[in-house]
């Protein structure tokens, strides 16, 4: 066949690079903020746009889906077309994906601010938006899959079939975990509820670190670890077990979030069973990885780009050995709810995906702008400063997770809990805070030094926008089967094909965990005495929400005996049904909250404490990091919405009585002016259509129903009923 | 180990098992394809990422 001529688009590769470096700043720099206020926690200003609870999910979505998100595109649209000789399918399509991109971030983070989310983590964008993230997403997998589609090579690379289970994963993750019936423009009800949506939310959660964390990225290792190191990878054969077996496993592993949850023990199980093997295709691909690289140490030495991915594979291999410890029951007893998890996810954030992004980064840039780096000097700088940042990050917190852990966990001879108020175990991690957010300033102090490096990289360059390649296009043969082919074989020149294998893979998991959850009707076992909200409540509730109380409290007391002492019974699935999203939380930085509306339990507090808690945490406890919300107490409750919120949960299958949406507002108000009057006659001024009225409602519920059941509060640590 | 964890849950025995031996049959699968390929083939894939450079792609 003829050589053909065509140009690689280049523009579109530097517009996700500069969009990886602006939005990896400033969505650590928030990280920096949200780690401040552990310390200081005036710093959320007393205003709610930069409260813990709003700006923690802008920090989480910016890094993930912005830094992470964007570098990813840039490495892709690199190498995707140079691995098919072609140019993008569509520089159209290209441009919708970029803009497109950006067009979410911004409004994510606007509305974040605002206070408009899901309450599900990683996943809290609103509907519109998250509409919006489908159709880019699709725009991305089209131009993709178009590409390969006209690639002048016959087989499919190793990195391109990441690229596209990536692709396909995602896909199917976001739009399973995003079915919401709206409200209004800005607000939703998930329709999956209490478990169901806990192990929906998992399943994605944990899917989007691997199928947006680590599957692009193990493409961009096989990409470019190879080009950097000027060595084919060390096995082709290993690197095709590694993405079968890894896409496989990967999908199952989500339940090792909720362990020791109210979820049915048998999907806990085969969580940790998964979540264990998975170490095998991960170190797998980490070894791939590194044995790529013998014999070229020398060069790690010299070459900052070899330096930071090796940091990166080395940072993956730990992640994903400490991941599968974490899901054994004895670890994860330790660990979750702890600041071992945020720990944990920097290694892979900070670690894998911001070491590899710079790898690339500093690899790619001078080629496009046909130059070379700078300064090494610099750029060995960044390294250094970095991997000293995610120490000093990590280890900390490490250290914090155990200690608060064996707080929560000692008794007194006389068999007390030792610690019984909570925030003595928070403010014993202070330094360890603090020395966190050392860890966290000095990675970013790396990055502005890497911005600066590619900055005076790009000054000295020339950009070429468009550049000129050539091949022998691809001789036609037929879609089939050929003679002698085996079906991976086909399945590798096939990309749609390849697509659907890899969506039929990973389906396998996701079905055989969630499906049953539904069918089964034994697995959520009914609780008589546990009632939907009142319209008061549930607005109360849809604050809570809104505030991202989430980020600091859980509600889910586990079934040891340390818990049950500090917060009352353990959680049982059946309590959880009416609640659209479900609010486990999954850390505590405060104290669970599922029990704190039990009259006379172990946290029942007065509304009158509520209200001034509220208002100012830090009068009640000095050494209280929770913020102020002093605009509950001055903002009137949107009373415009009860009615369509009641219709809607009717509609989801919750059984308020006919009617009901009409009389909400009135019953709303018959509970509100009994909590106002109560509020009174402690001396308290405060209408009943404010915002706290409704929040102190909905914290007197906590609990309560569970309680009136009359189950034993002394089951010690057991396992939940099922 | 595994048969630890399964033994002390009830209700598994019939989706973990499933589950595992779904694995283990594509697992083997994928093992067998990949020893199926020739040296020379796979010598072929992985140096696809270094072939635009054999190429004129340099030039502006
Ligand atoms: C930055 C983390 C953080 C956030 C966000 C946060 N809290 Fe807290 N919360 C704490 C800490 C720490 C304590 C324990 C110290 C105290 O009582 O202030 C606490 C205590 C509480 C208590 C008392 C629990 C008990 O039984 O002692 C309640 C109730 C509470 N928070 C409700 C909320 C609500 C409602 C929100 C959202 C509007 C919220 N918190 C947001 C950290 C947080």
């Amino acid at each position: 066949m003829e050589n053909q001529t065509f140009y690689y688009d280049n523009k579109t590769v530097k517009l996700f690079a500069y969009a990886t470096l602006f939005w990896g700043v400033i969505g650590m720099v928030v990280g920096l903020l949200l780690a401040l206020q552990f310390i200081w926690p005036q710093l959320t200003f007393g205003i709610p746009y930069t409260t813990f609870g709003r700006i923690r999910p802008i920090h989480t979505n910016a890094v993930i889906f912005a830094f992470v998100g964007n570098g990813m595109f840039t490495g892709i649209y690199y190498s995707l077309q140079r691995l098919c000789k072609a140019r993008m399918f569509s520089d159209i399509l290209s441009k919708i994906n970029f803009w497109g991109w950006q067009l979410i971030i911004v409004a994510a983070a606007l509305t974040f601010a605002c206070g408009f989310t899901t309450g599900k983590e990683y996943a809290e964008l609103e509907w519109p938006i998250d509409i919006l993230v489908a159709v880019i997403w699709i725009v991305f997998g089209w131009n993709m899959i178009g590409t390969i589609i006209k690639r002048r090579t016959r087989h499919i690379y190793v990195a391109i079939w990441f690229y596209l289970a990536t692709f396909v994963t995602v896909a199917v993750l976001h739009v399973a975990n995003s079915i919401e019936i709206p409200i209004t423009f800005f607000k939703s009800y998930i329709v999956y509820a209490g478990v169901q949506d806990a192990l929906v939310q998992w399943w994605y959660g944990h899917n989007a670190v691997a199928f947006f964390l680590t599957t692009p990225f193990l493409g961009l290792m096989y990409y470019y670890l190879p080009k950097a190191a000027n060595r084919p990878i060390y096995s082709y054969r290993l690197s095709i077990v590694h993405f079968w077996a890894l896409i496989f496993l990967y999908i199952w592993a989500g339940p090792h979030h909720l362990i020791y949850s109210a979820l049915p023990n048998w999907t806990q199980s085969l969580g940790v069973v998964f979540s264990v093997m998975l170490i095998a295709p991960s170190w797998g691909g980490m070894v791939n990885g590194l044995l790529t690289l013998r014999g070229a140490w020398d060069k790690v030495r010299e070459d900052p780009v070899l330096k930071f991915m090796v940091v990166a594979v080395t940072a993956y291999g730990m992640s994903t050995f400490e991941g599968p410890m974490m899901s054994t029951k004895t670890v994860n007893a330790i660990s979750h709810f702890t600041d071992w998890t945020v720990g944990h996810a920097h290694i892979g954030a900070l670690g894998w995906n911001g070491f590899m992004t710079f790898a690339v980064l500093y690899w790619l840039i001078p080629r496009i702008f046909q130059t070379s780096l700078y300064s090494r000097k610099l750029a060995n700088t960044h390294f250094w400063i970095g991997t000293l940042g995610i120490i000093f990050y990590a280890v900390p917190l490490y250290w914090g997770a155990i200690t608060q852990f064996l707080m929560w966990k000692e008794f007194t001879a006389e068999g007390f809990l030792k610690y019984p108020n909570f925030l003595e175990t928070v403010t014993q991690l202070k330094p360890m805070y603090a020395a966190r957010a050392v860890g966290g300033a000095l990675y970013i102090t790396g990055i502005v030094i890497g911005i600066y490096n590619l900055i005076i990289t790009i000054r000295q360059g020339n950009f070429i926008a468009e550049e000129a390649a050539s091949a022998p296009a691809l001789e036609p043969i037929s879609g089939k089967r050929v003679s002698g082919e085996g079906a991976h074989r086909w399945l590798e020149r096939r990309p749609v094909q390849f697509t659907i294998a890899a969506l039929i893979v990973i389906l396998i998991g996701g079905i055989i965990e969630i499906v049953p959850l539904y069918l089964v009707k034994t697995n959520i076992p009914t609780i008589a005495s546990v009632k939907p909200y009142t319209p008061l409540e549930l607005q109360g509730r849809d604050i809570y929400v809104r505030e991202g109380c989430y980020t600091c409290h859980s509600q889910q007391v586990r079934p040891f005996r340390s818990e049950t002492e500090r917060y009352g019974q353990y959680s049982k699935a059946g309590e959880y049904v009416y609640d659209h999203p479900f609010q486990w939380g999954s850390k505590r930085n405060g104290p669970d909250l599922s029990r704190e509306g039990v009259v006379n339990g172990k946290q029942y507090k007065p509304n009158s404490w509520h209200y001034n808690h509220m208002l100012n945490p830090q009068k009640l406890n000095a050494q209280s990091i929770m913020p102020v919300y002093k605009w509950l107490i001055s903002d009137d409750l949107d009373m415009s919405t009860t009615a369509k919120k009641i219709r809607v949960m009717q509609m989801l299958g919750v059984p308020y009585p006919d009617g009901f949406d009409k009389i909400a507002n009135e019953d709303l108000m018959k509970q509100a002016s009994l909590i106002s009057a109560d509020l009174k006659s402690q001396g308290i001024d405060c209408a009943p259509n404010k915002e706290i009225i409704a929040l102190i409602a909905y914290l007197q519920r906590l609990g309560v129903d569970i309680h009136s059941a009359g189950l034993s509060a002394a089951a010690g640590t057991g396992n939940p009923v099922n | 180990m595994f048969n630890q964890v399964f033994q002390s849950v009830s209700g598994i025995n019939n989706y973990g098992l499933i589950s595992t031996i779904i694995f283990v049959v594509f697992f083997t699968i994928i093992v067998v394809y990949a020893f199926s390929i020739r040296k020379n083939e796979l010598a072929e894939f992985s140096r696809m990422p270094f072939e635009d450079e054999t190429k004129d792609s340099n030039e502006v």
